[in-house]
This record gives C-alpha cells, sequence and structure tokens, in this order.
C-alpha cells in the first residue's frame, strides 16, 4: 500500500522580521515604517467539522444520571494527530489565498496569524484575512484581535519594528513570559521532579522565548539536555529524581533567561570587503 | 576570521584577518590547552573534537572586544565543531557545554557569525597550531600575536550568569555596528 507522509509546514515568531529583511531589501533605503498586527481563529478546533464524526465519540460522565453519556463530535478533537494536520491545512489554505490574491503580507502558525505590512496600507491586509476567515466559517476571536502596532507579540515572541525606517528591528520574549518560565524551573528545581509532559511544556516556551527568536542559538545545548530528558528510554515516572544534567540545564535558564537582550537585526547598505587572494595566501601557497 | 586548531599535544592556532583593525590587520595565537581545562572534560583516549570546540571558543573569549556587534565569518576545519557550534549543541557534552559557553557569550557580544568549513590544508590557522609562524610573520601578512583567554573554568559549576554578565560588561553604545 501506498504511504502518504505529511508534515506540518509553519511560520514562526520571526515573521515580521522576516517581511522586514524583504521589504529592506526590496525598496533599500525607501523604506516606509512597517506595523503587523495578530489574530487568532474563535474556539479553532471546534469550529471545523469532522469528515467522519461518526469515528469521532467523546464518553461524558453524567453527573445528574450518574452514568457514562457518549457524544458524537462534530467539530475537530483534541489529541486526535489527524486533526493537527487538518486544521494547520485548513489555515495554510486561508493564509495561501490572502498572498495570492490579495498581495497580504501575513503567516499563520495552527489557529494564530500575523500580519505585516507598510503603515500606509491602512490595515487592509487585516480586513481581507478577517473576511477569508468568515467566508470559511472559522471567523477570529474578537477579544484576541489586537490592532496595528510597530510592537506586537507573535507567538510568545515581541517584534518590534518601530526602528525598521532607522535600519534595524528588534525581537525579545514577552514581557512576563521569562519571570514565569523562571519561577516555573525554580520549582521544579526545589521538588526534585520534572514531569515530562511539564518538560515539554517549559521546553516549547524557552525554545520560542530564547533560541528560535531573541537570541540566536544561545541556550540549545542545555535546552537538548532538557529534551533527552523528556524523551528518556525506559520506564518513566513523573516523580523521577531530576539527575545532576538535568539540573544543570534548568539552572542554566534560571540564571541566562533574565538577563538575556532582545535580538536586533540590522538593514540598510552592505559594505562588503574582500580581501583578494593574493593578499590571504600571495606566494605562499601550501600544498 | 580564521580558526582554528589541532596537533597531537593539544594545541590550539586561531588567526584573525580584520580589515577594519587599523593596527594589525592580521592576529594570530597558539597556546597548549591548559592541563586545568582538560581535566574538566569526561576521561577518554583523545580529546580531539572538544579540543577543536574549545578552539572556536577561544577566539572569541580572546578578542570579545574586537569581534562585538561585528559580521564574522567563522573558519573551522572540524566538521564535528562547525556543526555543533552553527547548531548550538551537540551530543557530546563536554562539546555541548563549550557550545553553550559560546552563545551564551555571543547573546552578550551580539557578534552576527557565520560558520564556514575550511579544509585543514587551506586553513591558515594550522600553521600557529603547529608552531609554523614564518608566514604569519612574513613582511607581506606582518602578523601580530595575542594571548588566548580560555573560557573559564567557572561554567562548570554552573555560573552562566557571571559568564554573561563578564561579556556584556562593556557597553556596546557608542559603537556603530560595523560589518566587515
Amino acid at each position: 500500500m501506498l504511504g502518504v507522509h505529511e508534515t506540518i509546514s509553519c511560520e514562526d515568531p520571526s515573521f515580521p522580521v522576516l517581511v522586514a529583511a524583504l521589504f529592506a531589501q526590496a525598496f533599500v533605503d525607501d523604506r516606509e515604517q512597517l506595523v503587523h498586527a495578530t489574530d487568532n481563529i474563535a474556539c479553532a478546533y471546534r469550529q471545523l467539522r469532522m469528515a467522519h464524526p461518526e469515528y469521532s465519540v467523546v464518553a461524558i460522565w453524567d453527573t445528574e444520571v450518574q452514568d457514562v453519556r457518549y457524544y458524537s463530535m462534530y467539530g475537530h478533537n483534541f489529541g486526535l494527530k489527524a486533526a493537527v494536520l487538518s486544521f494547520n491545512r485548513h489555515t495554510q489554505l486561508l493564509s495561501w489565498a490572502a498572498k495570492a490574491f490579495f498581495g497580504v503580507c501575513n503567516a499563520a502558525y495552527f489557529d494564530d496569524v500575523d500580519v505585516t505590512e507598510p503603515s500606509y496600507c491602512g490595515s487592509s491586509g487585516k480586513h481581507v484575512i478577517h473576511k477569508l476567515a468568515e467566508l470559511a466559517g472559522t471567523p477570529f476571536a474578537s477579544e484576541k484581535d489586537t490592532p496595528f502596532a510597530t510592537a506586537r507579540v507573535f507567538l510568545g515572541v515581541m517584534s518590534d519594528l518601530s526602528d525598521f525606517k532607522s535600519g534595524s528591528v528588534e525581537m525579545r520574549p514577552k514581557p512576563g513570559r521569562v519571570g514565569k518560565i523562571v519561577r516555573c524551573l525554580r520549582e521544579v528545581l526545589r521538588s526534585d521532579k520534572f514531569p515530562s509532559g511539564l518538560c515539554s511544556t517549559v521546553c516549547g516556551k524557552v525554545e520560542y522565548s530564547t533560541s528560535s527568536g531573541a537570541s540566536g542559538r544561545c541556550g540549545r545545548a542545555p535546552l537538548s539536555a532538557l529534551r533527552m530528558w523528556q524523551h528518556r528510554k525506559g520506564p518513566r515516572k513523573d516523580d523521577d529524581p531530576i539527575p545532576d544534567w538535568v539540573a544543570d540545564a534548568i539552572q542554566f535558564f534560571i540564571q541566562i533567561l533574565p538577563v538575556l537582550p532582545g535580538r536586533k537585526f540590522f538593514f540598510g547598505k552592505k559594505k562588503i570587503r574582500r580581501a583578494p587572494d593574493r593578499a590571504l595566501y600571495g606566494r605562499h601557497v601550501r600544498p | 576570521m580564521y580558526d582554528p586548531n589541532k596537533t597531537p599535544a593539544g594545541m590550539v592556532g586561531i588567526v584573525i584577518y580584520d580589515p577594519e583593525d587599523l593596527a594589525s590587520k592580521w592576529r594570530y595565537a597558539s597556546a597548549a590547552v591548559p592541563q586545568e581545562l582538560i581535566d574538566k572534560f569526561r576521561k577518554r583516549k583523545q580529546y580531539v573534537g572538544q579540543l577543536e570546540v574549545l578552539a572556536a571558543v577561544a577566539a572569541f573569549t580572546s578578542r570579545p572586544e574586537q569581534l562585538r556587534d561585528r559580521d564574522v565569518i567563522h573558519f573551522i576545519d572540524n566538521m564535528g565543531a562547525l556543526i555543533g557550534m552553527a547548531k548550538g549543541y551537540s551530543a557530546d557534552v563536554d562539546s555541548a557545554r563549550l557550545v553553550s559557553v559560546f552563545h551564551t557569550m555571543n547573546a552578550a557580544l551580539r557578534a552576527n557569525v557565520w560558520f564556514e568549513y575550511i579544509p585543514s590544508k587551506a586553513n591558515i590557522s594550522d600553521l600557529p597550531s603547529r608552531n609554523d609562524f614564518a608566514l604569519l610573520q612574513s613582511a607581506e601578512f606582518n602578523a601580530t600575536a595575542f594571548e588566548i583567554v580560555w573560557p573559564p573554568v567557572s561554567v562548570w559549576a554552573g555560573e552562566f550568569r557571571s559568564l554573561f554578565d563578564k561579556y556584556s560588561s562593556r557597553k556596546r553604545s557608542s559603537r556603530r555596528r560595523k560589518r566587515s
């Protein structure tokens, strides 16, 4: 039987910076101020209908009749592997349609959408993406509708485009997030327990806050130690004591996360100096 | 910038080419790895991979102010060290710790580093690592020697915060970002 393998393809929190880089490349010194805004699809999974709801049955304990009740679930169900791919396919289609037919610079990460555009666009990109989402039957949540601004949080990372015209943009972790992660890690060290589920959550937050967005590859090595702990082989218990190498990795993040600066990206004319080969090797070329 | 490496006795060599360095465009360093650092590694028959990473990191610990806020092309002639530095982690614990030292330090230095492979025979840093300074000291290169500053041993005791503070202490405010 022919196997079909589908992988998820999404943008990451650096999307606004990517757009800034492309605009800087295209318009060089005639850059206009960029702004970006984010949206979130309301009750994401529940809005998309299953192809075969008869196969998705939820059991709930009914407290009134003291018995189990079964329901067919028409929306996407948390925990179904296929739901992840299916939902992502839907938002990627919306994103692609906005790009291809309306020229909107946008990116979707499951139910999160970011639109980055020059300020003279007058929020037209957001209008398009809202309209498309409505037509598709998955409108955005009004309470999570953030208006256009130069600095917005997308996927837990703040992208600040306010200095774009003068040639730089900055990414930094969302305010308050670092404090929460550090408090959580301190508690892990104190209790000497780091369940795999919690480890997975912390790794995801740390990864977005440091490595992938704000601070280059800083923290990748200790993060890989935490991932090894999360996926360790053999019998696993939630109250397994933490080995030294995991405690080291946790200590690293407790110390470093609060002091990490944002990451700046620079645009503008690049002066490239290249030394001629002769200057590097001259007559002394080695065999 | 050209980077490091090797020899059987644990020697490392570093060569930096900086066209904007008015004092000396070429700088080089060569030194044997201190036993104190070797002792921090896990016991093994040889430390080639770890020393390759150590040499790469030592380039930044030795000349941090020269590389601060700069665009740097870092040539390494060892694929394991190159991939470790570029990816930010390594399966080997000792190498992973050194790589982590580099990226923590670089979060403070904010150097924009591109890692590139170079065959050993084309690697100019191979010369000082073998105590061959003839080319670098020739009239054409007129390179200046500098002292290697090794990564602080305290990071093995988990003092990452002090590492970050050490390299972020010099403020970058007055200096404009340079590209070379």
